[in-house]
């Protein structure tokens, strides 16, 4: 078959169960557990298939890996977990379908792993129904799970994605490494959240006392980078900001190296395989998530062997946000006991603190104000041509979560 | 000069896009709106190829270009063959659902993982300087492949016997059957001739930036400048195009990115009004359609 060919070996389960997605709108996966007994049983709204949906699917991948996993160890608190998963393709309408449906089911947690045009029903039918629901991936944390000045009771966030400190971060890195003469560039996607990150960017730079020379905001399907990249050229940016898709990242700065750019492209997409084949010794990738296999992560083997149980289509190391999702939810369900109720669940995520293994930076640790956590944590890699591989550009840097 | 390259480079995908458009629409009388699926699809041909062969990245393009013509040949013996003595709206109705299946499919296989051409076929980077230019070797490909592609095709339908029945098919094909000329046997070979500019802008786009399912959406835009140029017409074809990526380029250099999208659009509205067959179609066709 066709996806015997690929090196990242797709799996054809997988791409039967997204041709049933495909046709119904939906991906049922009921994961039956090698253990007994009445199941805790889990929702999870994704972006599994549509334009983008790599930045999401693999948390959706890794997320159900985890499940399996702890189903064939016996469950939680010899409980098995029946998961529920549905796709949204990150479109409003399927979202709030969806919310409406896993509201229906009468899950005990709901998580969402998708982007956020499709909060607001998720958010809606939380409120509603009294279940917890849970932001996991490479979702963005929405405001609902921070301190402003309380977190919402049943609204908690273990996703890699905090759009203010991750800005913070990335400014704050550009700022201590472009010199002061290097002008500064803005690169951001034509949708709102993607031109609100490269606004508050903007400002930041600013009240650091350095001026952004050109921001651009391109459209999603941009026929050719090359104006893009003379805008920049001309404006002479030395070091770009990214915040958007990464597929402008690979057009504009092969656009503007073909154009004779020799800056520094600066992106906050945690894309280790990317990396490894575009090899630009200065495009630097900000990441909450640990490059798995760059750093030899010891989780990734046992990530491997989950994901191949499911049969998963991406790569190990595209699993790990997801993967923490899973772990959370495991800590979840084991401090709520059994039975547990959705209202006793919440309870007992308003103190959780739990380990992400390195995956990242430091623990979700909840409090009943703040359902992100304390701090958020970024790592930044390149590829290196010296050494013929990615290397670690910056250890874990913490930001506080005000 | 940076901009006159850009407007050339862009012009010349353009040209490659809207060729095929115009092959199919001067040959069938459809306007085939799944061309920009089938350049995506053209894209992960090449990608299939050179992963499954491991050959030389020129000859894993020539493999995809033969894969692609016969691709091309299926899809209007299968899909537009049956319809196109309906009304004109059937065809082309068809072949939107052509190219959402087609998408669809690409998105199950293939995920919507970014793939990387170039690394996939292992293309020589280098290029040359000229005139405070960088040029490299795939930019003056894309430029080169665009004008031979246009020759060839614009040529080859007026000097050759399969040329010549092909506008005899295209003028009235029920008086073509009746000559002895399979109408077809005559367009199922110009849908594959056709899938040729598809797959080379499918390589061209993913060796520039990268494949995946969305860059269907770029090769829906090679419509645009095929309709200001003249959707019958291969003369019109370099200055709609060039006319085309002149108004995207400059937009986006000079005013916003996002109004570039906008722009030819614009242009196209404009010509329109004024010549509604285009620059260079011919009134009388319109009258037919």
């Amino acid at each position: 078959m066709v996806s015997h060919w690929f090196q990242d070996k797709s799996r054809m389960p997988a791409a039967r169960l997204l041709l049933a997605a495909a046709v119904s709108g939906v991906t049922p996966v009921a994961v039956q557990a090698a253990a007994q007994g009445e199941p805790y049983s889990v929702g999870l709204s994704g972006y599994i298939t549509g334009p983008g949906a790599a930045d999401h699917a693999p948390s959706v991948e890794g997320f159900r890996a985890y499940i399996e996993r702890v189903n064939a160890r016996g469950g939680i608190n010899g409980h098995p977990v029946k998961l529920s998963v549905l796709d949204d393709r990150a479109e409003p309408a399927r979202g709030a379908d969806n919310a409406r449906r896993l509201a229906d089911e009468k899950h005990h947690l709901v998580t969402w792993a998708s982007l956020s045009p499709t909060y607001r029903p998720a958010l809606a039918s939380a409120e509603e129904s009294g279940v917890p629901l849970m932001f996991i991936g490479n979702a963005s944390c929405p405001d609902q799970a921070l301190p402003k000045p309380k977190a919402h009771p049943m609204v908690f966030c273990a996703s890699s994605i905090l759009i203010g400190p991750d800005l913070e971060f990335v400014v704050q890195y550009a700022l201590k490494l472009a010199p002061f003469s290097t002008k500064i560039g803005l690169l951001a996607a034509d949708i709102p959240i993607s031109r609100f990150g490269a606004d508050t960017q903007e400002k930041q730079f600013q009240s650091a006392g350095r001026q952004v020379a050109e921001k651009l905001a391109l459209p999603l399907a941009t026929s050719d980078y090359g104006p893009a990249a003379t805008r920049f050229l001309s404006a002479g940016v030395g070091w770009i900001n990214q915040w958007g898709p990464f597929g402008q990242v690979v057009g504009v700065l092969r656009a503007a190296r073909s154009q004779g750019w020799k800056g520094t492209l600066l992106s906050s997409v945690p894309f280790e395989n990317e990396l490894e084949k575009i090899r630009d010794d200065k495009l630097l990738l900000a990441t909450a998530v640990a490059f798995a296999k760059t750093v030899k992560h010891p989780g990734l083997r046992e990530i491997e062997e989950a994901g191949r149980a499911i049969g998963a289509t991406f790569q190990p190391n595209q699993l790990t946000a997801g993967w923490v999702g899973g772990i959370v939810v495991e800590a979840a369900l084991k401090a709520c006991g059994w039975p547990c109720t959705p209202a006793q669940l919440a309870k007992a995520m308003g103190t959780l603190n739990v380990d992400t293994q390195g995956f990242f930076g430091g623990p979700i640790d909840w409090t009943p104000e703040n359902h992100a956590r304390s701090k958020a944590y970024y790592q930044v890699y390149r590829w290196s041509s010296e050494k013929g591989s990615i290397v670690r550009e910056l250890d874990w840097t913490a930001i506080p979560i005000r | 000069m940076q901009t006159v390259a850009n407007v050339v480079l862009l012009g010349s995908l353009y040209l490659l896009l809207a060729t095929g458009f115009v092959l199919i629409y001067r040959g069938s009388r459809v306007m085939n709106l799944a061309y920009g699926d089938t350049m995506a699809l053209g894209a992960y041909v090449i990608l299939l190829v050179a992963m499954a062969s491991h050959v030389n990245w020129t000859l894993a393009v020539l493999l995809a270009l033969v894969i692609g013509v016969l691709i091309g040949a299926a899809m209007y013996w299968l899909f537009v063959r049956p319809v196109q003595d309906h009304p004109v709206y059937v065809p082309i109705l068809v072949t939107i659902a052509l190219g959402i299946l087609i998408r669809t499919c690409i998105s199950l296989v293939f995920t919507s993982q970014n793939r990387y051409l170039d690394e996939v076929l292992q293309i020589p980077k280098y290029s040359v300087s000229l005139a405070h230019l960088q040029i490299n070797f795939i930019d003056a490909a894309l430029v080169g492949t665009a004008l031979a592609y246009l020759l060839v095709v614009a040529l080859g339908l007026r000097r050759t016997s399969f040329g010549i029945r092909m506008e005899a098919v295209a003028e009235n094909a029920d008086l073509a059957a009746l000559r002895g000329i399979s109408p077809a046997g005559v367009l199922a070979p110009v849908w594959g001739i056709a899938m040729i500019g598809a797959v080379l802008a499918g390589f061209f786009i993913g060796v520039r930036t990268t494949v995946s399912p969305d860059i269907w959406l770029i090769g829906l835009k090679g419509l645009t400048p095929a309709l200001v140029g003249g959707l019958s017409s291969f003369r019109g074809l370099v200055p709609g195009c060039l006319l085309v990526a002149a108004t995207e380029v400059l937009t986006i250099q000079y005013i916003d990115p996002v109004l570039g999208e906008v722009a030819p659009f614009l242009v196209m509205l404009a010509v329109l009004w004024v010549r509604p067959w285009g620059l260079a179609g011919k009134p009388e066709q319109i009258a037919r359609v």
